[in-house]
């Protein structure tokens, strides 16, 4: 951006008038469109291996690496069913989960889409 | 050096707000329902009804969790903490009664 055109937005900045709301605002977010969300709504039924954020999780005194393995049940806006899905556990990689699991789509660290959920993957 | 142009604009809400206030929104419709939450933070696994959500943490009425002496209270677990959960649905199986000897 030119010095010029820098100059100017400042002043127009200086314009606008600052607003101020005295409570919380509600937006209508229904016409907001979520690639991530489409994305993943054209991949229902499909497999995908999911990783999340954290290093590891722990259920009931067995540590895992958080990588799930699964068809895409569900999607929402907030986060995507997988059912049937495996967890990956150490001594176990082929541990099927016996309900359904939902993953928070903030939680989700990457995932590729189309994994073949027997392949064995090392997990070191 | 090419002179980058400067990014000056934010569209609000930010699509991270919409993710976050969707999955409070999700807990909110399983009020009364049963509860699986894996969270990365001790202890690890709550099991029980969700009793009511309060701003962004659901409250609750936990059966079971790692440790004994934990169980059969309301926990708070802030929403944005759970990194895999699954709210009991119709026609979808069952949380099963974990015990510790899984």
């Amino acid at each position: 951006m030119s010095q010029k055109k820098k100059e100017n937005k400042k002043e127009e900045r200086k314009k606008d008038k600052d607003v101020h709301f005295k409570n919380e605002i509600t937006v209508n977010i229904e016409n907001i469109n979520d690639p991530l969300v489409e994305t993943l709504q054209n991949l229902l039924g499909e497999s995908i291996l999911i990783v999340t954020s954290s290093d590891q999780l722990n259920l009931f005194g067995q540590t895992f690496r958080p990588v799930f393995c699964g068809t895409i049940m569900n999607v929402s806006q907030g986060d995507v069913t997988l059912f049937p899905v495996n967890i990956k556990m150490i001594n176990a990689p082929f541990f099927q989960f016996p309900t359904p699991l939902n993953i928070p789509l903030e939680k989700i660290a990457h995932f590729t889409p189309n994994f073949d959920c027997n392949q064995r993957i090392p997990l070191t | 050096m090419k002179e980058q142009p400067s990014f000056t604009e934010i569209t609000l809400p930010s699509i991270n707000d919409v993710h976050d206030e969707a999955l409070i929104n999700e807990f909110t419709n399983g009020i009364g329902k049963k509860v699986f939450i894996l969270t990365p933070s001790f202890p690890f696994v709550f099991i029980g009804k969700i009793e009511d959500v309060v701003a962004d943490s659901v409250v609750v009425n936990t059966e079971v969790t790692t440790i004994g002496e934990l169980e059969n209270r309301k926990w708070f677990v802030h929403i944005h903490q759970i990194e895999v959960f699954y709210i009991e649905q119709k026609g979808m199986p069952r949380i099963p009664e974990l015990k510790d000897d899984l």
